[in-house]
């Protein structure tokens, strides 16, 4: 395999696998701000959301201070589970993961603000459980723009620099994804046709995820209709 | 059956209602935002009371001193919403048997099959709610909460997007549902005329507070007439029991304060109460008896009020009973009318 192909393979591992780390939590959030009403709904709603506009350096450098071989969770993790994330492909995973968050929990709260909650009460009024609800009504008139969230989420964690450069670190083979692989290989003497392979490789992951996630959203529309 | 003592506060909006159902069909009348859904939302438990208690039978579904608050799902009530609110991602047999499905089978008091020639929508079974009508989806919103078996059902202006037939329509198959299941229902309208088939007890809800409760006729012509003229005074509402039926002129008579009238053939014993109801300018005025006309009643009175409006004319004749009567401003003038003068009126 060569390098330039390794380094695509290794970028889609890490960003389907921190898609699938946030998928649940992102479903749970967004149920939770587009359903429930509780105190501090909006000190929460930011937090989830600060990965969006804070440089994604800022949000690695707090990865390495909370998780890092020294950090306040980091250290009690190696010390008695022999786990260390930082500067390895789990915290490649995990840096993709936080910053793609916020992406996929926006669009879950919007597909699930688009179905009627009436369709909920009506539900309820013939003996479903909330769990049931959620489930059998919810989810599937919702899962168009679920879907679509997790495609962008998806392209998000491909595209991740800053923070996994910072928390994971640029290792190849380990922890080099395409955009690390691009930064190393501009600053070496003759690697612009290697960089040029991954350029055109993520202009053709992004659009395609675009695309699909456009078609999905689509749909939800059209089903809404 | 239903015991309520509701208080309930919005921004700008109260509901402060006391009042006991016990009548199989109840109707609540009143304008729109006099707080009709909020009651019924209220009673199926989508939303809570500030305070108060809600008993149904003898199950407490709500009583804020107890700390006694029922959830939704536990409170074996079915909801007719005024948009059907069928669930769009499953057929309509999916649809029906979605409440059917979370009953325990001891508890399952109506069977698919009859609930479903009831209705009549055997052949929309297969079919997703995308395609039908608005009658169509109202049936099987209906047949979906029968089938759940309720002991409560409660409709929130059912008919409101329908047309005219399909109102009639559906309430024949209402009548069907009440016959057949004996389920008490609590229907929410804005429709005289709904409430005047239909129901035994009206409520009528004005800002949130019960401004009148009883028989229908009784509560229209005391409360209705004088709060909301607009729908009613188009209208006349003769409260009448049958004397007869003529199978073969396909006529059935009724009898009010001793005048009868002749009325196409109904369904119903002798004897049994009806309440008719004649549009205002359905109704002609002759000051003789006419002859050799088709019209089947013609009925001598005395006019008692007119009551001048813009371009048209109201009189108020007295028959034996009242009745309002809606004429052109140059009839009034070419007939000579005045109170006092007796006059045909013809229908």
């Amino acid at each position: 395999m060569s390098s330039e192909t390794h380094v695509i393979f290794l970028s889609f591992q890490v960003a389907l696998l921190a898609t699938l780390l946030i998928l649940p939590a992102g479903i749970f959030f967004g149920w939770l701000l587009s359903r429930k009403q509780f105190w501090g709904k909006s000190f929460l709603d930011a937090l989830i959301n600060i990965p969006l506009v804070l440089p994604p350096v800022v949000t690695g450098y707090f990865l390495l201070v909370l998780l890092g071989p020294n950090g306040f969770l980091g250290a009690p993790l190696k010390e008695y589970l022999g786990v260390t994330l930082a500067f390895s492909w789990h915290g490649a995973i995990l840096a993709g993961g936080i910053v793609s968050l916020p992406l996929l929990v926006r669009s879950v709260r919007v597909a699930i603000e688009s179905v009627d909650r009436g369709l909920e009460d009506a539900a309820r009024m013939l003996y479903a459980t909330e769990l049931s609800i959620f489930r059998r009504i919810t989810l599937p008139l919702a899962i168009h723009g679920i879907v679509a969230g997790t495609v962008l989420a998806f392209a998000r964690a491909l595209g991740e620099f800053g923070a996994t450069i910072i928390f994971a670190s640029n290792i190849p083979g380990k922890t080099q994804t395409i955009p690390l692989a691009i930064f190393t290989l501009i600053n070496q003497p003759g690697g612009e046709s290697k960089v040029k392979v991954l350029v055109i490789a993520s202009i053709v992951f992004a659009y395609f995820s675009m695309l699909i996630n456009e078609f999905l959203i689509r749909k939800l529309h059209h089903a809404r209709t | 059956m239903l015991e309520l003592d509701l208080h309930k506060h919005f921004d700008n909006f109260h509901i402060q209602l006391q009042c006991s159902i016990s009548h199989p069909f109840t109707a609540i009348f009143g304008a729109s935002g006099a707080g009709k859904t909020t009651l019924l939302n209220m009673i199926a438990g989508l939303t809570n009371p500030n305070r108060g208690k809600i008993i149904l039978e003898t199950k407490i579904l709500f009583d804020s001193d107890r700390g006694i608050s029922i959830r939704p799902q536990h409170r074996r009530i079915g909801y007719i919403f005024q948009e059907s609110r069928l669930f769009p991602h499953m057929s309509i047999r999916e649809n029906i048997l979605y409440g059917l499905k979370n009953l325990p089978k001891s508890e399952q008091r109506f069977q698919e099959k009859d609930v479903v020639e009831t209705l009549g929508i055997g052949m929309l079974l297969d079919r997703t709610p995308k395609g039908l009508s608005g009658g169509e989806r109202q049936r099987c919103a209906l047949a979906r909460a029968l089938l759940a078996s309720p002991s409560l059902l409660l409709m929130d202006e059912p008919m409101a997007a329908l047309d005219r037939r399909t109102k009639l329509q559906f309430l024949h198959f209402l009548k069907q549902v009440q016959h057949d299941y004996a389920l008490p229902i609590l229907y929410v309208s804005h429709d005289v005329d709904n409430v005047l088939s239909f129901a035994d007890d009206v409520l009528v809800m004005e800002s949130g507070t019960r401004v009148a409760q009883g028989k229908p006729i009784n509560v229209l012509s005391q409360t209705i007439r004088s709060r909301f003229p607009k729908s009613t005074d188009s209208t006349n509402y003769i409260s009448a029991h049958i004397v007869e039926h003529r199978i073969e002129d396909g006529q059935s008579v009724v009898q009010s304060n001793g005048v009868s009238v002749c009325i196409p053939l109904i369904d119903k014993p002798v004897q049994s109460h009806v309440t008719l109801s004649l549009h205002t300018s359905e109704i002609m005025v002759s000051l003789h008896r006419p002859k050799q006309i088709s019209a089947r009643n013609v009925l001598e009175g005395i006019v008692q009020k007119i009551t001048l409006r813009e371009t048209r004319v109201l009189l108020t004749v007295d028959v034996g009973f009242s009745m309002s009567v809606d004429i052109a401003r140059a009839a009034l003038v070419d007939l000579n009318l005045q109170t006092g003068t007796t006059v045909f009126l013809i229908f």
